[in-house]
């Protein structure tokens, strides 16, 4: 009963917040526009109001170019997320495989994704794959070293017990260590989720034909009579990214609800 | 007690050693240990840290393998014993599943088996009762208390009925009231099911309430100092823990003790 007093007031928290951020957002608009008399307001910082219109205005172009970039980027956080726990668990398995592999997987890393995107698309010629492919890159590597970490974590007294019971290596991975690894997983996710979605715009920035980053990029450059323009898209980028979030916090909750920050305050009763 | 009727070895330690790591620097946790633990047997071991009173379960346990000398449990090796799931263990720590309820951490065992959820619930819910956890079935281990989470690991222990309990220090962090009602609870399966148990405590009062023998031990490196016997009284707790008798018996343990303190 108190649970539905507790989930309202962390809903109206959250609405406060977003009142708040609008509020002073339209209010720093205002004081640039109007009482500091900036050159071209409107490109440091537009009023909310006029984007939220122009988003309205041109709402077919955004969703149409909007599906293509977060599609991609969904599909390869997928594909990379994949990839990520496959790699955490073979590593698990072997500690020479471990070894061998961390080090090119700890090197892909040190490649800028901004020098990487135009290499790779350069390559590929293929918009929507060069999208999937960044997306999955940048997400596999937080995945698979956030999953292994938790694969490892079981306590020696937890195998021991396993093995008191005569337990399968199957049952020991499965009822054990794939458990203790879960909530690695999920800080892996939350990490590489709004990357993924960075990474698909870079591509787009560095030479993709189509997507929102090409919104981003034809409205930068076409003055200040776009920028109205250009502000809907990091909006709608940022908006995206935090559902995204969002969904993995939500599966992260249902999947594992046995973690201590899942704990409701104040409990009585279980 | 009734051990003098049938006293049948149940576990033999035979000149057992234990020497962890190498290359010069190795510790010696135990070195050439012998007793035995008859059938149906309450044996505590007492000794101070370090002396390698978890080592020697876990090497009952099969969970380690002596570096000389040999465990025999009836007429098998302990794995054999293990592989049959004679053993249910209580470890020093909870070493509970954190992603595991109560109940199902108790179910734990009977899952691994292969039981199904119909034929062990009763048993389980049977288990939770006697451990005072019933409110509690539904919780996580990080909502409980160290004692709480220790009687979940003590009824894991006994979920498959095992004929041998090993049981490292599984009071020490328990109050008062829950030590006493558990230890009682303890002597009674005991009786009714001829469990052999190995018990780890500090306690000296525990040792002699509880067990029909005491091993005390001494360290650097773990050996076997001396073995008393313990005739254990009828009568109400109150009764035993008041009595000449108890106290004539601890102050011989703590002699022990200082007899090489
Ligand atoms: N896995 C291990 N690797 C190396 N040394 C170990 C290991 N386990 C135990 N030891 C050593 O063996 C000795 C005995 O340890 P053990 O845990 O059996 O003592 P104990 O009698 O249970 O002590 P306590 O009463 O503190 O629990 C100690 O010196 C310890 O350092
Ligand atoms: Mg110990």
């Amino acid at each position: 009963m108190s649970g539905w007093l507790r989930k309202g007031s962390q809903g109206g928290v959250i609405i406060i917040w977003a009142i708040g951020v609008l509020l002073v957002w339209e209010a720093a608009a205002w004081y640039i526009a109007d009482v500091a008399h900036v050159l071209a307001p409107a490109s440091k910082l537009p009023y909310l109001h006029l984007v939220l219109q122009t988003m309205l205005d041109h709402w077919s172009t955004l969703v149409e170019q909007g599906s293509i970039t977060f599609g991609n980027s969904i599909v390869g956080f997928l594909i990379g997320a994949a990839v990520g726990i496959i790699l955490a668990i073979v590593m698990s398995l072997s500690r020479a495989v471990e070894l061998t592999l961390s080090p090119y997987m700890i090197a892909s890393q040190m490649v800028p994704i901004i020098g990487l995107a135009p290499i790779l698309y350069g390559i590929i010629h293929d918009p929507s794959l060069s999208r999937v492919l960044m997306a999955g890159y940048v997400t596999f590597f937080p995945v698979a070293i956030n999953m292994l970490r938790g694969l490892q974590s079981i306590k020696p007294e937890q195998e021991e017990l396993m093995r008191l019971y005569a337990a399968s290596v199957w049952t020991t991975y499965t009822k054990l260590r794939l458990k203790a690894s879960l909530p690695g997983l999920f800080a892996g996710l939350k990490l590489s989720a709004p990357l993924a979605i960075t990474a698909s715009i870079i591509v787009e920035l560095m030479g993709a034909p189509d997507g929102i980053g090409i919104l981003m990029l034809s409205s930068l450059y076409y003055g200040s009579s776009q920028v109205y323009m250009f502000w809907s898209t990091i909006l709608i980028s940022v908006v995206i990214g935090l559902i995204w979030f969002l969904l993995v916090t939500i599966a992260e909750r249902l999947i594992t609800p046995w973690q201590p920050e899942f704990r409701p305050q104040g409990r009585s009763e279980g | 007690m009734s051990l003098d009727r049938q006293k049948e070895i149940e576990i033999r330690i035979d000149d057992v050693s234990m020497v962890f790591g190498r290359n010069g620097r190795e510790v010696t946790a135990l070195s050439q240990v012998c007793f035995e633990v008859y059938r149906s047997e309450f044996v505590s071991l007492l000794g101070p840290s370090g002396c390698g009173k978890s080592t020697l379960l876990r090497l009952m346990a099969d969970l380690l393998e002596p570096t000389g000398g040999q465990i025999t449990i009836g007429e098998e090796v302990p794995r054999e014993v293990r592989l049959k799931r004679k053993f249910g263990i209580v470890f020093q720590s909870p070493t509970l599943f954190e992603w595991r309820t109560v109940q199902d951490n108790i179910e734990l065992p009977m899952e691994v088996l292969g039981l199904k959820k119909s034929e062990y619930s009763a048993i389980s819910n049977q288990l939770i009762d006697m451990v005072g956890l019933t409110k509690f079935k539904q919780y996580y281990p990080w909502q409980l208390s160290g004692g709480m989470q220790q009687r979940v690991a003590i009824a894991r222990a006994l979920s498959l009925d095992p004929p041998i309990l090993l049981m490292d220090e599984p009071f020490s962090a328990l109050d008062e009231f829950t030590k006493e009602k558990l230890q009682l609870d303890l002597l009674d399966i005991q009786k009714q099911t001829n469990k052999t148990i190995v018990f780890v405590t500090h306690s000296i009062p525990e040792a002699v309430f509880l067990s029909d023998r005491i091993i005390v031990m001494s360290a650097h490196p773990g050996r076997v100092h001396s073995i008393l016997d313990i005739e254990r009284e009828e009568g109400s707790y109150e009764q035993i823990r008041n009595s000449d008798r108890f106290h004539e018996m601890t102050a011989r343990v703590r002699g022990c003790f200082n007899a090489y303190a």
